[in-house]
């Protein structure tokens, strides 16, 4: 899966768990303030990222960071990568 | 949604939910404010609407007409936290928290940097009374943050201390705090046996969250079995002073995606050191996926980098408000994020 894939797939479940309902995730939305979720969705969003990528573990630490869709994606890119 | 729920037995699941609630302390009348609806309530215990119904008519304490149920939101997080059914939030939030738990003990002490901002407002419905020519200019006060106490370092702070006790703002706006801190950790164990055996006592407990207030009265809750960190941490400190130890609680924060508040013992052993002895971090551990098996051991004696001190002894809350003639737990906005080391 290339680098878009990833960005693309990503938009898509973040829009899908949007606790603020379903819709369209842009690249530079922030995943808190712009679209609702709260740590507890971000948990369950790095939770299910770990079982859709077959990703190791998220740190915690590095869920803290992510701020934008396009945050999520390079993490998930970052550890697709370091798989391969 | 859950990744975790799928292919659990639903038989043994309702079995484990009942267990949980058999063994569940209810907040007692008095500190119990049943506000979380039957919706909240499902947010919370991710049981389904069915069990939830058998709950309730196993004994759920709860208020309202069936159907359309008020709970409280600490018997929720308490029932679903021991449930064992996996997928519940507290349950998914702790164990994602506490994923650091299973690390090598080296990433407990070694130095960490953080931003940690937390903004308070006003908890009434309208917000603070809107100003009058008498009326009262509603205040602020929070915690110093203080690393240094476990050997970390204040990088930045807003406001300013201005050499006072407290963080302190006024008007109706509502307050901000934020902070860089460089936290640091040590592996420190306790020395005394005499120490050892107190701390001990609560290896059997079953660690709970409950409303602050209730805490602060150790006596009505450490002999049920649970044990919240304020009660245990007071208690802890009366029994350590009266074997003749000198100690001090602490109020404090770990550092992370959940917004938890946390309360721990400070004591000088009988080498001159001060321990930091956290019995509830060492509970806190049975809800992690898998733990280091050094983990609990760590708790009696050592400083985590994950932990940020405050000023405050244990029964002193981190954030206060004043407005309206009266005093008010401020609504909190805590975030934490890792912050760039100096010169990197």
């Amino acid at each position: 899966m290339n680098n878009e894939e990833i960005l693309t797939n990503v938009r898509r479940i973040i829009g899908e768990m949007c606790p603020l309902g379903a819709r369209e995730a842009g690249p530079d939305e922030r995943i808190m303030e712009d679209l609702g979720y709260d740590s507890m969705a971000v948990v369950e969003l790095a939770l299910v990222l770990e079982a859709e990528f077959e990703l190791e573990p998220i740190e915690e630490e590095q869920a803290i960071d992510l701020v934008t869709v396009r945050d999520v994606a390079e993490l998930v890119e970052h550890m697709v990568s370091a798989r391969a | 949604m859950s990744v975790l729920s799928a292919g659990t037995d639903p038989a043994l699941l309702r079995e484990r939910w009942l267990a949980a609630l058999e063994e569940l302390f209810p907040v007692p009348e008095g500190y119990r404010e049943e506000v979380v609806d039957r919706r909240g309530a499902l947010d919370i215990l991710r049981c389904g609407d069915g069990l939830l119904e058998e709950l309730v008519a196993a004994g759920l304490p709860c208020s309202g007409p069936s159907g359309a149920e008020w709970f409280d939101r600490y018997d929720l997080f308490n029932l679903a936290l021991h449930s064992g059914s996996g997928a519940s939030a507290p349950e998914t939030g702790i164990r994602f928290a506490l994923r650091w738990m299973g690390r090598d003990p080296s990433t407990w002490f070694d130095e960490r940097h953080w931003d940690l901002s937390v903004a308070l407002s006003c908890p009434l419905p309208d917000g603070c009374p809107a100003g009058k020519g008498d009326a009262e200019e509603p205040s602020w006060r929070a915690a110093l943050p203080l690393p240094e106490a476990f050997g970390g370092r204040l990088l930045e702070l807003e406001p300013p201390q201005d050499g006072q006790d407290a963080l302190r703002g006024s008007g109706p706006d509502g307050f901000t705090m934020t902070a860089r801190v460089a936290t640091r950790g040590e592996r420190r164990e306790l020395r005394s046996p005499v120490l050892r055996d107190i701390v001990g006592e609560y290896d059997r407990s079953r660690w709970v969250k409950l409303p602050v207030e209730l805490q602060a009265r150790p006596e009505l809750v450490l002999p049920h079995g649970v044990a919240p960190c304020i009660s245990v941490s007071l208690d802890l400190a009366a029994r350590c002073r009266d074997a003749g130890f000198e100690a001090r609680t602490r109020r404090g924060w770990i550092l992370g995606m959940l917004d938890l508040a946390h309360s721990w013992l400070e004591v000088v052993d009988s080498d001159g050191r001060v321990k930091a002895v956290d019995p509830v971090f060492g509970l806190l551990s049975g809800h992690a996926d898998a733990p280091h098996p050094d983990f609990r051991r760590a708790c009696s004696g050592s400083f985590f980098n994950r932990l940020l001190p405050s000023s405050h002894e244990a029964d002193q809350p981190l954030f206060r408000h004043r407005c309206g003639g009266a005093e008010h737990a401020p609504a909190t906005r805590t975030t934490v994020r890792t912050a760039p080391r100096e010169g990197a």
